[in-house]
């Protein structure tokens, strides 16, 4: 039986303004998208792609 | 509804007939429709400083049909709610799209050497307190029902007021108020082809008029309305060239602005539902990573703020 593939992930540098910052980092209040920007980034996208693509 | 103040003002205007009514803070404006249907444009400024002035395009991001509940706001930056309307009948349909009719216009439809127009009576009318006609401003237009297609291409429908309608707008500050018969009327279905005259009253201030502006306008107070003392530049040009300050150097908001990044892990299937999110077919990964982002935050956390809850308060 053949070794099974590992699942690839992929690491993305993303770039936000200051401005983004504000109304990203208002959401660590919040507790449920985590406590640092790279959660809160991945979070949202997450929930994004919940509400738009149903998933 | 509110008890309004003794009546300190009652003219009838016959086509094309307009008049500056300066007003204080809590009275009333009523604009009442003596026949069935006629398009009354409508002008507004601040009475101590008129650089502040109704600003029909911030009100149109408010609402394309503003109507009962719903404000004319003054232009950016001051952003101060100017009137408030407070009665409007729902065979008033206003339109915040056509701006103002005037003399070049029905010369390039009809070929008119001179026709009745909102620019000129709107010029006439506040000449009295020394305002130019660059001085008229795009109008908040009330019984007019204008529309658009999806080529943009935008119609005026036949005017839908009613005889004895009529419309109630609380100053919320000291203005120069100015309605006036529209003069397109005879041409245009913004009077089904018939001008009509309307009538104007003036209510004074009243208890229940003061009250409501003030918890109006208290709500309705943020930190970005600028006052003259915040411009960078304080005085009205007093000449009509244009010249560069020599070594002017502008000071912009927030910059330059500052980009930092952070580094976030997607699964595999993460990755597989970000490049079906893409947006546009020249997005590299962290640009749809950051739209999808922000797109989430516009949908999920925008306030709307204060325009939102001068909605709500209809």
């Amino acid at each position: 039986m053949g070794k099974q593939a590992k699942k690839r992930s992929r690491k993305i540098k993303v770039g936000f303004t200051q401005q983004q910052w504000v109304l990203l980092d208002r959401l660590k209040a919040e507790k449920r998208w985590g406590g640092t920007r790279e959660e809160i980034v991945h979070n949202v996208f997450r929930d994004y792609v919940k509400q738009m693509l149903g998933e | 509804m509110a008890k309004y103040g003794k009546q300190r003002l009652d003219i009838v205007f016959q086509p094309v007939e307009g008049k500056a009514l300066p007003m204080k803070a809590g009275e009333v404006l009523r604009i009442i429709q003596v026949g069935n249907g006629q398009c009354v444009d409508f002008n507004c400024f601040n009475l101590h400083d008129y650089k502040e002035q109704l600003s029909v395009g911030f009100t149109r991001m408010h609402s394309f049909r503003p109507r009962k509940g719903d404000f004319l706001w003054s232009n950016p930056p001051r952003n101060n709610p100017m009137m408030a309307i407070i009665e409007m009948p729902e065979t008033c349909l206003t339109d915040t799209l056509h701006a103002r009719c005037n003399a070049f216009l029905f010369e390039d439809y009809y070929g008119f050497d001179l026709h009745t127009n909102c620019q000129d009576t709107f010029a006439a009318a506040i000449a009295e307190f020394r305002l130019t006609p660059d001085d008229v401003h795009d109008a908040f237009n009330l019984w007019m029902d204008t529309g658009w297609d999806d080529q943009g291409i935008t119609s005026i429908r036949r005017n839908s007021g009613r005889k004895g309608d009529h419309v109630d707008m609380l100053a919320l500050m000291d203005v120069l108020a100015v309605p006036i018969v529209c003069g397109s009327g005879d041409v245009q279905p913004t009077a089904a082809f018939f001008p009509k005259p309307i009538r104007v009253q003036v209510f004074e201030a009243s208890k229940d008029t003061s009250r409501m502006r003030a918890e109006l306008t208290g709500r309705l107070k943020l930190r970005n309305h600028r006052t003259v003392k915040e411009f960078p530049v304080k005085e009205i040009l007093a000449t009509r060239e244009l010249k560069a300050v020599p070594g002017f150097t502008p000071r912009f908001v927030n910059y330059p602005l500052q980009f930092s990044a952070v580094e976030v892990e997607l699964s595999e299937k993460e990755y597989e539902q970000l490049r079906r999110l893409r947006f546009a077919d020249y997005q590299d990964d962290d640009e749809i990573l950051r739209e999808a982002v922000m797109r989430w935050v516009f949908r999920n956390r925008t306030r709307r703020g204060k325009l939102k809850e001068s909605a709500a308060a209809k």
